[in-house]
């Protein structure tokens, strides 16, 4: 018996001396290097389905494909629409025939000129695939003019169709013609800064620099983008330099960066807005007042992003269409609340909250729980798994719900009418107000931004007196990395370019 | 002993297609829109609809079961909703990974379990006995994730030497192997300590060490041996639910498993990922069973003559009672 555990001990300290040694070899390698690094290690939280670029269905995936390919234009980080592969173009007075100049000389990865047709044919797949939908839904067809010229036509004249078309990425015609979708999904050829290496499933993406980018090559010759879905994991490897750079840790995490001191980080509003819906077929006007006025906002903040989200009374940022502060507000008065309900006659509310369960979701639910049970109002909780909520949230048995959206940076036209129209796919707060869908329309069709800026006031206005739901926050965007990485800062919408970043 | 693992394998079939029919029920009545998880929530509704009938989820529950089982027939699973991939493609990306870590982890239970049942059980009523029990109790109660963090914390962030995620090297599969063999650990060394126990008050063992036997080899070549019936099939189960993946392991190590595979495609409602990888499973632990089985019969000589002799099928109802 005593041989035995000796054997065991033995074998124990040989492996950890093993261990040890290893590990001595492969910590050198990053110190002692002078050279600048030529690499960055990137973690995202969970893996993409496809990067076939018609087909993305994250955010993330979007953003991450941005390095690979490049749309006809592109938003800046102001939010202006710059040229990329078109250089200049053209409206219709009518504004439904868009027409491209195409860069002249750029190629692909694989060595392919960009042409006329491979623009035609992104632009069709882009309108066809349901997937990019919500981006492409005023494109009916392209026509190639000539070589380097195309248009697209429109179903309905569309102002905010350039703000959109960065969403369509171009692909090469050939590539793609020469491979099954099911490869094509996997092997993707752009025009972008960084060009496509080698994607192992569930593990990782590594891309390297294009040299010959039209745009300027990138600094950083090699990039790893990494797949680790737990936050605690991504920052240990963060912290032992497993990983310079992730933007998906949880707002705790990111705390504990920010007070560790050993990694950057920096924050910014993010382009996630929630919000408590009422369901307005149920709930009168008077008590979604009353209500409005028993939620302390703060508090949400703190118990579910540890006070890094951003308060707003608005589904929009400073500087977006419809922005205003000119708005009835609802702050935290939990008497005046209780007044309100009275005079409405809604004593002994009993109010159900329905939502898809998720950690975030349960404490805001429990947050509403409490805040409502304050001014006498009893909340019967419903979580549900998310794919229910979204399949039965349609037929509205619910009275209180939550919801949040991906904001478009520049077009409040997408949103507003998925949210707020009465007949908007994701009209979680059954609003169905025939004011509000006539405004609706008519910025719809509005080409003159300034006029559409000045309707979507008025729709702000109209929903913040009518209390339809309650606004909470956008979630925040934060990064943490590795304080030697130069070049980078949040950014709201998360699309970072890594071809800017260097050591 | 071939007619009766033939056998074994045919009944797999009944088994499977049960399997499918009930997990493909569930996914059909889970009311949980698969067109619109997969396109977001800015997706035009015409757009989900779209998606909806391209799917042909609109389509009756039998008829797409039916639809489901004459390709799977013809060796096609269907295509993930999520990548647009053939199922298998991924979960044979994924299982190598998985078998690593069930391989490793069972050896690990296996040798560690059986050791300290063993020591557990010669010393019973001594402190050694008392600290292993403690720890095994300790074992089976500290959750995985926990185990794995801390573990992380010191190896990787304060020690450095072991990596903090994915499958690079043969280093980074051992704090994920412990942290999955632990709780396997502490059911294999008290299922080993009790049929140890069981087994050393017996005569033979007493003849055996009155015939002046050195002490270990009583334990490990009568006692033990004798004890094994149990034991196996602890590891057996074990080993079949190692190969399931496990979930909370995989997620925090970012190790490419099944188990993670699967629970991803139950939340993003991706049907065809859901039954192909519920029937491999499903397929795995009906082999090891029959492995299990098997090796009763190798240990177990009164087993092995039924198997050879007997012809009348009525020994089954016998051998489980026996067990």
């Amino acid at each position: 018996m005593k041989k035995a555990l000796a054997a065991i001990l033995t074998l124990a300290m040989l492996f950890s001396l093993a261990a040890c040694s290893s590990g001595n070899g492969s910590a050198d390698e990053g110190e002692g290097a002078t050279e600048p690094r030529n690499d960055l290690t990137v973690i995202l939280s969970s893996e993409f389905t496809t990067l076939d670029p018609q087909k993305l269905s994250a955010n993330a995936s979007i953003n991450f494909c941005s390095n690979i390919f490049d749309g006809l234009v592109a938003l800046d980080e102001e939010n202006n629409v710059v040229p990329m592969l078109a250089t200049d173009w053209e409206i219709s007075p009518d504004g439904l025939d868009y027409t491209f100049h195409l860069r002249e000389g750029v190629k692909f990865h694989n060595g392919n000129d960009l042409t006329a047709e491979d623009v035609k044919l992104s632009v069709e797949r882009f309108r066809d695939n349901e997937w990019m939908a919500f981006a492409s839904f005023a494109v009916d067809s392209c026509d190639i003019v000539d070589d380097y010229t195309v248009t697209i036509h429109l179903k309905f004249p569309y102002g905010n169709f350039l703000s959109m078309l960065w969403y369509c990425y171009i692909i090469d015609s050939d590539h793609y013609n020469s491979l099954s979708e099911e490869d094509f999904a996997r092997n993707p050829v752009g025009t972008g800064a960084y060009q496509f290496v080698e994607w192992a499933p569930a593990q990782y993406v590594t891309l390297k620099a294009n040299p010959d980018y039209w745009n300027g090559a990138p600094h950083i010759e090699n990039l790893r983008f990494n797949f680790v879905s737990d936050s605690n994991t991504a920052m240990m490897a963060l912290n032992t330099g497993e990983a310079d750079l992730s933007f998906g840790v949880t707002p705790l995490n990111y705390k504990q960066a920010v007070e560790g001191g050993k990694l950057a980080t920096d924050s910014t509003t993010g382009n996630n807005f929630y919000y408590i819906n009422f369901n307005c077929d149920r709930i009168s006007k008077e008590v979604r007042q009353a209500i409005s006025y028993a939620i302390d906002r703060e508090t949400f903040n703190v118990v579910i992003n540890e006070d890094t989200g951003y308060l707003s009374d608005i589904a929009l940022t400073e500087g977006q269409e419809g922005y205003t502060t000119d708005l009835t507000t609802y702050p935290y008065d939990p008497d005046k609340a209780m007044e309100l309900l009275e005079q409405a006659g809604a004593t002994d509310l009993s109010l159900t909250f329905y939502y898809d369960e998720s950690s975030a979701n349960t404490k805001m639910a429990q947050t509403l729980q409490s805040q409502l049970g304050a001014v006498g109002i009893e909340l019967i909780l419903e979580p549900v798994e998310s794919g229910t909520w979204w399949s039965t949230f349609g037929n509205g048995d619910y009275d209180l719900s939550r919801s949040g959206y991906p904001m478009e940076a520049a077009n409040t036209d997408s949103c507003y009418y998925d949210m707020f129209h009465s007949t908007g796919s994701f009209n979680v707060s059954r609003i169905n107000n025939p004011e509000l869908d006539a405004l609706l329309d008519e910025a719809r069709r509005e080409l003159d931004s300034e006029k559409r800026n000045e309707i979507y006031i008025q729709v702000n206005q109209i929903m913040a007196e009518e209390a339809y739901y309650i606004p909470l926050y956008f979630s925040a965007s934060l990064l943490v990395y590795n304080p030697d990485l130069q070049g980078v800062h949040a950014l709201t919408s998360q699309n970072y370019q890594y071809k800017d970043m260097h050591w | 002993m071939v007619k009766y693992i033939v056998k074994r394998i045919l009944v797999l079939i009944p088994i499977l297609l049960a399997v499918s029919f009930v997990v493909f029920a569930i996914l059909s009545f889970i009311p949980s829109d698969a067109a619109r998880i997969m396109l977001g929530a800015n997706a035009p509704q015409e757009a989900v609809d779209a998606l909806r009938e391209s799917l042909g989820l609109n389509d009756p529950f039998l008829v797409r079961y039916g639809n489901y089982m004459l390709n799977a027939f013809q060796g096609d699973f269907g295509n993930s909703y999520r990548s647009g991939q053939p199922v298998f493609d991924e979960i044979l990306v994924r299982f190598p990974v998985t078998l690593k870590l069930a391989v490793f982890s069972i050896l690990t239970v296996t040798i560690v379990g059986i050791l300290l049942g063993v020591i557990s059980a010669v010393k019973q009523r001594t402190v050694i006995d008392a600290i292993v029990t403690v720890l095994s109790m300790l074992a089976a109660a500290v959750p995985g994730f926990w185990l794995a963090l801390m573990m992380m914390l010191l190896f990787a962030s304060y020690m450095g030497f072991l990596p903090t995620y994915g499958i690079e090297s043969w280093k980074s599969y051992i704090m994920p192997v412990i942290a999955l063999s632990m709780p396997g650990i502490a059911e294999l060394t008290r299922m080993t300590r009790s049929a140890m126990l069981e087994t050393i008050g017996q005569d033979y063992v007493r003849t055996a060490r009155s015939k002046g036997l050195r002490e270990g080899l009583v334990m490990f070549r009568h006692a033990l041996k004798n004890a094994l019936m149990p034991i196996i099939t602890v590891i057996g189960s074990n080993f079949g639910s190692l190969l399931g993946g496990s979930v909370v392991i995989e997620t925090v190590f970012s190790l490419p498993g099944l188990g993670n595979l699967i629970v991803t495609s139950i939340r993003s409602k991706d049907d065809p990922m859901v039954m192909a990888g519920t029937l491999f499973v499903a397929l795995i632990f009906c082999l090891i069973l029959l492995a299990v089985d098997v090796a009763y019969a190798l240990i177990d000589p009164r087993l092995r003559t039924r198997y050879v002799h007997q012809r009348k099928p009525r020994w089954r109802s016998k051998e489980v009672a026996a067990r």
